[in-house]
């Protein structure tokens, strides 16, 4: 475990509050993954993709790097690039090149899944679940059903 | 006026977001398989609570019947449907999940990190809303 992590409860805490602030400042729910549609629209200017689109989903994701530099900037020993993937080293394979692409394949996934279910972790666990949409609740276990099941492929058996 | 408040207070909040993915490890390689492998709890931990902590908020704030702050409307709480999609979509999210050991919000925040293992997995991302953007466009011209 990393030394910087803060208690999972007050961590929870301060999230589900966050979920909460973000309904009351912007009028609605946190997300992330429809980012990444804002982005291909803006790409793809010549048709229109994804219908209707919020375009706060995507400053609310410009804000998460930036969150990432200053926590590393304040809590961690210091700031340097890194391709360092911990336990993952074990189950991926050697090869750069291959890593690389088995992470962009799994970002894929996660691209194409996120759309298909209407939402990520973000929006589906969080935000659904803080309203208690039982659809939203059921998609979050599956997600997480599936990485378990993947993960313990990965790690166990191949 | 409202655009440039409401987009600098989403900046602002997922600024906050990003730190807080990062105080809790969900940027974190070990603390993502850990929890996947049942070896430890924060992370799910973390979740649960948040979901608890934000059913009171929102809660609150119906029965508060509470507007926005910035453009003073009410406030919307749209949820999404149950369809088949749902169950297809969380098959390749979850696998991706697995095999990332991200998601779209944490991916992101490791860039901020200077975590390069973030950058293939964005563009990952990307290029699947595009596929799944595409994928749709053609469905529509093919029914109309």
């Amino acid at each position: 475990m990393e030394s910087y992590m803060i208690t999972a409860w007050l961590g929870g805490l301060l999230i589900g509050w966050l979920v909460v602030l973000h309904f009351l400042m912007i009028g609605r729910g946190a997300g992330c993954s429809s980012a990444y549609a804002c982005v291909v629209d803006v790409l793809h200017k010549d048709i229109n993709l994804f219908g209707s689109l919020d375009p706060m989903r995507f400053f609310f994701v410009l804000g998460l790097p930036i969150g990432g530099l200053i926590h590393t900037l304040v809590f961690q020993s210091s700031w340097g690039l890194s391709f360092d993937m911990g336990v993952y080293e074990q189950v991926l394979p050697v090869s750069t090149a291959l890593k690389v692409l088995v992470l962009f394949i799994g970002g894929t996934l996660l691209g194409f899944g996120a759309r298909l279910a209407g939402g990520c972790t973000t929006g589906h666990a969080l935000v659904g679940g803080a309203m208690l949409n039982w659809a939203s609740m059921l998609t979050a276990v599956l997600f997480f059903v599936v990485a378990t099941a993947t993960t313990w492929l990965m790690f166990k058996v191949i | 006026m409202h655009m440039k408040i409401e987009k600098g207070a989403s900046l602002g909040l997922g600024v906050v977001f990003g730190f807080l993915l990062v105080s809790v490890g969900a940027t974190s390689f070990d603390t993502q398989a850990a929890m996947f492998l049942f070896k430890d709890f924060q992370l799910p931990i973390v979740l649960a609570v948040a979901m608890m902590t934000g059913v009171v908020g929102v809660w609150m704030i119906k029965r508060m019947k509470a507007s926005s702050i910035i453009v003073q409307q009410q406030i919307e709480f749209m949820k999404i449907p149950f369809s088949k999609n749902l169950i297809m979509g969380s098959i390749f999210f979850g696998i991706g999940w697995a095999l990332t050991a991200s998601c779209p919000g944490t991916a992101v925040a490791m860039l901020g990190e200077g975590k390069l293992v973030g950058v293939p997995v964005v563009a990952g991302i990307l290029a699947g809303t595009w596929v799944y953007g595409l994928m749709g466009k053609k469905k529509q011209a093919g029914s109309e």
